[in-house]
């Protein structure tokens, strides 16, 4: 979209005109509903908050200032309505149980490349405030201090969260490689899109191509 | 800490992807629009209810100035028959009550149908004014008492003074009385020329020179006690029970606020106010209403609501005597939420989130009925003492569970007059 076009819209959405609401949810909503997914728990959830950040969008035009740029404006409007969203549950403790983690060794991240339905259902199954603080920290490129200050959290339930949420994410895909593995070795060692289903209440399949990791 | 950024890296390089975004799904814009149509009907009501406040407090004003300037003449003519210049003096003297504001109501009204009573002699020396034929039961229960003082220029002066010490009247031979001031002060009357007289029949020298008015004034008396307006704030603060359908699983709400009320008419109080109130209660699952698809359904959904109630009641006043106050009455209730958290337990049902926070918590206008009764014990002229019993029906249900909420409880307050007494 171009910026003549997108300008054209907001006009259009300052004066509440449904077609050019509609129009800018249309071109913004894949770009939307990304970011509320890897916060929400799932899509229905993720819709959901989604639209109240739109509602907040479209009630709230007159505050965006053009000179910016519209994207980065409505990626943080996303952002803080997910917090929002969770925000009563982002204080919870959760008694994890990592020890498998300690188990897990570090593997090779750097050439990795895992599907993006694969990466998103890991992330949806990380605890909320596990969730929250590492979309913030590795996706969002907010410091622990920023983090504290948004969620209302210290800035050692920051980092640990973030850890717990790296250590449990490292074990999902070890786990995911090792059922890759023996479903390849099962089909005889033939070389086949191995599907592989991660073990969980909440998991609608998490996919994990293994042909391509590096 | 370097795997630590790879793996970070290799989440990042997923989700920044923009070949994987989600397809646009057409129900999701439809919610979208029923959003936005919510709010423009929202925005209606909330539109309109600066409008109809500002209306009704309008009226309220108009009404009462209206209530003021109907009254006005009739003191203006009191005040400045008993200010005249040739008795101030006299008259501060031995009444020193009349001009110190401390006036009690009763006897303005005394006083405002004793001054027509005075231009009616005035203007006719002949006119006989009978006590014995007033019939009004006003009381007249302060220790001022009227007299009826005859000036230089033939009128009179109304005047109290304590029972004890002045006697009303004095017997005149003929069997008459002179209403006049006879105690210390006699000196006014040295210019008198004329004695008014008032038939003796049935003056009772009673304390409370209660039955004391005039026939012809009575009606304009009673008329002039009816369009007193009344304006109060009340503080109060209250416990009540909250529940759904029946207060047997019913939690235990606190509630504080402020209130301003009105006396629109003899008897009629209107009221509105705003009333911090914390309502925890236990609400069905059934109603859910919410999008998000819980994996197992929740065995008790535990409500914590937060919000300005906002009361709109009109007051019925049964019984006002002494120091005591009964009133009841009705009235509807905006109940605007602030907070709204629901805690759910599953029991042996399996798991599932163990609480939400609904992000924009809705506005409820007009939703609640509300039931009272209300007990006032005046504790001096202007500090009343209430102890108030209600219930609070639904009208609509409120929440993302659509609960029909229902309250009910004993509130205290205390009840500050303002304006005149």
């Amino acid at each position: 979209m171009g910026e003549e076009e997108l300008h054209q819209l907001i006009s259009g959405c300052l004066k509440q005109d449904r077609k050019c609401q509609k129009l800018l949810y249309k071109a913004f909503y894949g770009f939307s509903m990304g970011i509320c997914l890897r916060y929400a728990g799932n899509r229905d959830e993720a819709a959901e908050v989604m639209n109240q950040g739109f509602f907040k969008v479209f009630t709230r035009i007159e505050s965006y200032d053009a000179a910016k740029p519209f994207k980065a404006w409505l990626g943080r409007i996303m952002v803080n309505t997910s917090i929002d969203f969770y925000r009563s549950n982002l204080k919870m403790a959760y008694a994890d149980d990592l020890e498998k983690a300690e188990h897990i060794s570090d593997g090779d991240f750097a050439d990795k490349n895992i599907r993006y339905e694969d990466i998103l259902a890991m992330v949806q199954k990380l605890p909320q405030a596990y969730r929250t603080v590492f979309n913030l920290f590795a996706i969002e490129g907010y410091t622990h201090e920023e983090i504290a200050e948004m969620l209302n959290i210290n800035i050692g339930t920051s980092k640990s969260n973030l850890h717990k949420a790296r250590q449990k994410l490292k074990v999902m895909i070890q786990e995911a490689d090792d059922m890759a593995d023996k479903k390849r070795y099962n089909s005889g060692g033939m070389n086949v899109n191995s599907i592989v289903a991660m073990n969980g209440t909440n998991m609608n399949g998490i996919l994990i191509n293994k042909n391509t990791w590096g | 800490m370097e795997k630590d950024k790879e793996l970070d890296n290799l989440f990042k390089r997923g989700f920044d992807d923009p070949g994987h975004q989600p397809d646009f799904r057409d129900d999701d814009w439809e919610a979208m629009e029923s959003m936005l149509d919510g709010n423009k009907k929202r925005a209606g009501i909330v539109y309109w209810l600066p409008i109809l406040g500002a209306v009704a407090a309008m009226l309220l004003i108009a009404f009462g100035l209206w209530m003021f300037m109907h009254k006005t003449p009739e003191n203006q003519q009191t005040v400045k028959n008993r200010i005249s210049p040739k008795d101030t003096s006299n008259t501060k003297q031995r009444n020193p009550g009349i001009s110190d504001g401390s006036i009690q109501r009763n006897e303005k009204i005394y006083a405002s149908t004793q001054s027509k009573v005075e231009s009616a002699v005035h203007t006719a020396g002949r006119d006989t004014i009978s006590p014995a034929t007033v019939a009004n039961n006003t009381s007249y229960s302060h220790k001022g008492q009227p007299t009826v003082i005859p000036s230089a220029g033939g009128g009179r002066r109304d005047t109290t003074g304590p029972v004890s010490e002045q006697p009303f009247s004095v017997a005149q031979p003929g069997g008459r009385e002179i209403l006049a001031s006879i105690s210390s002060t006699p000196t006014f009357s040295s210019q008198s020329r004329k004695i008014d007289t008032i038939e003796p029949k049935d003056v009772q020298a009673k304390q409370n020179y209660g039955d004391l008015a005039f026939n012809r004034e009575k009606a304009n008396a009673a008329a002039s006690r009816g369009y007193k307006p009344q304006f109060a704030i009340t503080v109060l603060g209250s416990s009540d029970l909250n529940g759904l359908n029946s207060f047997s699983q019913s939690k235990v709400g606190t509630n504080f606020g402020a209130l301003f009320s009105a006396g629109i008419f003899n008897r009629l109080t209107v009221s509105i106010g705003a009333v911090y109130s914390s309502k925890p209660y236990l609400t069905n699952f059934d109603n859910y209403r919410g999008s998000f698809k819980f994996p197992n359904t929740p065995a008790t959904v535990s409500a914590d609501c937060r919000m300005i109630d906002v009361p709109l009641n009109l007051d019925y006043s049964l019984y006002n005597k002494h120091r005591n106050k009964f009133s009841v009455g009705t009235g509807l209730s905006s109940y605007l939420m602030f907070h709204e958290n629901y805690n759910y337990s599953y029991g042996a049902y399996g798991n599932g989130p163990a609480s939400y926070s609904v992000p924009s918590p809705g506005k409820y206008y007009l939703s609640i009925l509300n039931l009272q009764a209300t007990y006032q014990r005046q504790i001096n002229s202007r500090l009343g003492l209430d102890v108030q019993p209600y219930v609070k029906l639904p009208l609509s249900g409120v929440g993302l569970y659509d609960s029909k909420l229902q309250s009910t409880g004993v509130a205290v307050g205390l009840t500050w007059s303002l304006g005149n007494h």
